[in-house]
């Protein structure tokens, strides 16, 4: 059986992601609404009347560059000597022609759709090219932390541990190298070393971004957390952008949700929506299911929030809107290097609700090699490779993963392995272990995917023999109506 | 028309006569304004002339404090040229004569206006940078690199006798036909010891040249040898204008616009240096791109020069063994002469 991901317990993590995509989704934006400058008009400046009086090279390049450091952009002569000094073109140096270039650009929505996910050699290229720049000027926090980022997406961990180590002692005290320095301990596995860092930079009273990291990770991994007080003044503390709070806001939301005070859990949640991050936002998107709450205008953030992918492919999910579902779960998985989650969300919609098993395997196929590191990903995928028949290498799949599985993790595979047993002709096997697969769901309380196992038995009993396999088409029909599996709604009427 | 504007065709002492203004608006050198003249001697000597206004004071509430705080600018730069006159320091440009010029008693009280003379440049190196852009087509990187070096040792001069520049830039640094580069305009200067007003400002100088902790006004001690550091990155922003025709400081702050869509807004230092630091790697690949073109094989040493004297994190700039040696001191110029030296022989050997 193809699965979903365990979104029991989702937070607000903070997002591991290149300086240069933090940058343009402005998570490193400033905190305080008065620390936001308005520019100074460089009208009455030297440079401007040197300018005017001498139009040449130089005065243009002092006009342009004095322009740009007070962010007079609109200024009509500096964007005259920025022409100027384009149409010079050869004879000014490639800094010089940036500045012009850079100053007339239109300023737009600092996001951009993001490229194609490289390949493997595209990310070598990417660590020679950073290598490169830390050997040249090895003080560089921020290429240290993309150097570990990049080490970690093709699944090279002690390389990645030890450059952020790099990172951390060069900067420990940046919001960027600390939020990005516990996300990939937490993926090494390590979250106390996680939320200890955060704790010890001594910046979780006043910064609302370190904050909400400390509490998601602390509740992710059953930590308890030691900033939940100062957060809540963080929360409330309207100097503050309200974009810089929402992931706080949305995780203290959370913790106030969990621990049953949903009323106010939902208050402090509504904060995280006024102007959210992506992450911030596909954290109250969870919690809407999850508490069965509402919150207006969510559907309608997904389309302006940049790079808002997990919250429309959520979305579009539980609108029964797969194909939408699947689109934004791609975007996602290029989005989140090291995340299994989006992967195993991909795979399970094209195979199961949108009935593409080879294009699951494509999902597989080309995702990062730290995406693929999941028992629940390698198991779609292999359930994807038994349905068009290559159940020895599904089989193999699984053998690699078995050993990481949790107890959960391993029903489903043993369900997978029931289905490679049915399409090998070992028809009783397939039984025995569909059988093992439901009564161990059903002993974990799980019957939502005791449900699905009860379809996919019912769908291989049906295949091998349409008139004995009414009982079962009865009894799948009937969890999944019961135990409201919604996506499998529409198929199962169809069984 | 103010005092030191009415200069022209004046005869000074020791047989100066004032030829005429150099055709520039009044520039501020420190806490004053003065104006540029040309003049000659009877030798034929041509020097260049620069008349202290001392008028501002008169549109000041506080007229008597106004001129004493003027004089007292005035008395601090000329006391430092004349140490360094004393010193006979080969690298920075010093007074060949100075006194009061006597103008039109229309002007009184302020009819006779201090003047300092020095010796006639060719111009600047932004002027030759102008004049090889422009109608040379060319780049005489051999020329380039001695003028970095000629900068080099007039710095270390000046902190041999504990005076930091702090207004190191393009315009400050002289060109003369025989001798070569020398750095003027002691303006903004401080020396250790000998207080100023200019120590207690953000940024002495220029702005434009600012470094940047300068631009978040912050200072890991009140040090006065933190002044020195100021000096090492502004040698290396030098650098910056020859290759790229940008300051350091602008070719930061274009590649922090460029990566925050125009929109960088500063917090504190501390916070943001990993964020200079990348956009400095940055800036120093696009001044690589540069340096290659014109100067091959010795491109790494260039640019590990630049990286080094414009780094960022003040307690990291200058040359990293000095940093390490006892006996050294963090903004020890000696480095940088020697290689600025080699280099621009190297240079000049390759075009032999």
């Amino acid at each position: 059986m193809s699965v979903r991901y365990d979104d029991s317990n989702r937070q607000a993590i903070p997002r591991y992601l290149p300086y240069a995509t933090a940058c343009s989704l402005q998570i490193l934006r400033i905190n305080r609404r008065a620390e936001q400058i308005h520019g100074i008009l460089v009208e009455d400046s030297d440079a401007r009347r040197e300018w005017v009086e001498n139009p040449r090279l130089t005065s243009a390049i002092d006009l342009v560059a004095e322009a740009l450091i007070v962010k007079d952009f609109s200024s009509t002569e500096a964007r005259k000597a920025a022409k100027y000094i384009l149409s010079k073109g050869a004879l000014c140096s490639s800094l010089v022609r940036q500045l012009a270039g850079h100053f007339l650009e239109v300023q737009v929505s600092t996001w951009e759709e993001i490229s194609e996910i490289p390949d493997r050699d595209g990310y070598g290229r990417e660590i020679g090219r950073l290598r490169r720049s830390v050997r040249d000027y090895p003080v560089n926090p921020i290429a240290w932390s993309d150097l570990s980022l990049s080490y970690a997406t093709i699944g090279e961990k002690d390389k990645a541990k030890d450059a952020m180590r790099v990172a951390m002692g060069l900067a420990k005290h940046n919001r960027f190298i600390l939020r990005s320095a516990s996300r990939c301990f937490m993926h090494l596995e390590e979250p106390d070393k996680a939320v200890s860092i955060l704790n010890k930079s001594g910046l979780c009273a006043i910064d609302p971004w370190i904050a909400s990291a400390e509490i998601a990770i602390s509740e992710a991994t059953g930590l308890k957390s030691k900033c939940i007080g100062k957060a809540k003044d963080l929360v409330g503390n309207d100097s503050l952008t309200p974009f810089s709070r929402s992931e706080l806001a949305a995780s203290l939301g959370t913790v106030e949700m969990k621990s049953g005070s949903i009323r106010r859990g939902k208050k402090i949640m509504r904060k995280a929506i006024i102007k959210p991050t992506e992450n911030a936002l596909a954290q109250v998107g969870w919690a809407t299911s999850a508490f069965q709450i509402d919150f207006d205008d969510l559907v309608k953030l997904t389309s302006t929030v940049p790079a808002s992918y997990e919250a429309t492919a959520v979305q579009r999910y539980y609108d029964k809107k797969f194909k939408e579902s699947l689109e934004a779960s791609k975007k996602w998985s290029r989005f989140q290097f090291l995340s299994s989650r989006p992967i195993i969300h991909a795979t399970y919609i094209s195979s199961c609700m949108l009935n593409d098993d080879l294009g699951a395997i494509d999902i597989f196929d080309n995702a990062l090699p730290a995406q693929k590191d999941s028992p629940l990903a390698i198991n779609n995928y292999a359930f994807a490779l038994a349905r068009i028949g290559r159940t020895e290498e599904a089989a193999d799949k699984l053998r690699q993963c078995l050993h990481k599985a949790s107890r959960e993790e391993g029903l489903v595979i043993t369900a997978t392995v029931g289905l490679i047993c049915f399409r090998e002709g070992d028809v009783e096997g397939g039984r025995r272990l569909y059988d093992n697969a439901v009564n161990g769901f059903e002993l974990l309380k799980d019957y939502r995917s005791a449900a699905i196992a009860k379809y996919y038995w019912a769908v291989e009993e049906k295949r091998i023999n349409p008139q004995n396999a009414e009982p079962k088409i009865r009894e799948a029909k009937r969890a999944i109506e019961q135990n409201n599996v919604f996506e499998f709604e529409d198929l199962a009427k169809k069984l | 028309m103010k005092p030191a504007e009415d200069l022209t065709g004046l005869d000074l002492q020791g047989g100066w006569h004032v030829d005429g203004r150099v055709t520039q608006s009044a520039k501020g050198t420190g806490e004053y304004s003065s104006i540029s003249y040309f003049a000659s001697n009877e030798k034929k000597e041509k020097a260049f002339l620069k008349a202290i206004d001392l008028s501002s004071a008169l549109q000041d509430d506080d007229l008597m404090g106004k001129l004493h705080e003027l004089s007292v600018a005035y008395e601090h730069e000329f006391n430092l040229l004349h140490q360094c006159k004393d010193k006979r320091l080969r690298r920075v440009v010093v007074p060949i004569a100075e006194g009061l010029a006597q103008v039109s008693e229309l002007y009184k009280p302020l009819d006779r206006v201090p003047y300092i003379i020095f010796p006639r440049a060719e111009g600047n190196i932004r002027d030759v940078l102008e004049r090889w852009r422009e109608f040379e087509k060319k780049f005489d990187l051999a020329w380039a690199l001695r003028c970095l070096h000629h900068s080099a040792t007039g710095l270390q001069e000046l902190h041999g006798m504990n005076i930091a520049h702090q207004d190191v830039k393009p315009s400050n640094i002289l060109v003369y036909p025989v001798e070569g580069s020398k750095i003027t305009d002691l303006g903004s200067a401080s020396q250790a010891g000998n207080p100023s007003r200019s120590d207690k400002w953000p940024v002495a100088g220029d702005v434009r040249y600012a470094t940047p902790e300068q631009w978040y006004s912050w200072s890991q001690s009140a040090e006065f040898e933190n002044r020195y550091l100021v000096d090492l990155y502004r040698l290396g922003s030098l650098m910056f204008f020859f290759f790229s025709d940008l300051s350091a400081m602008d070719a930061l702050q274009l590649k922090l616009s460029s990566q925050y869509g125009k929109d960088f807004v500063k917090s504190d230092f501390i916070s943001d240096l990993p964020y200079l630091k990348y956009a400095f790697k940055e800036s120093l690949d696009g001044l690589r791109e540069s340096v290659e073109k014109i100067a091959g094989g010795l491109t790494d040493q260039i640019i590990m020069i630049a990286g080094q004297l414009c780094d960022p994190d003040p307690r990291k700039r200058g040359d990293p063994r000095a940093g390490a040696a006892k006996y050294r001191e963090q903004h020890d110029m000696q480095a940088y002469v020697s290689r600025f030296n080699i280099l621009a022989r190297r240079a000049e050997i390759r075009m032999i």
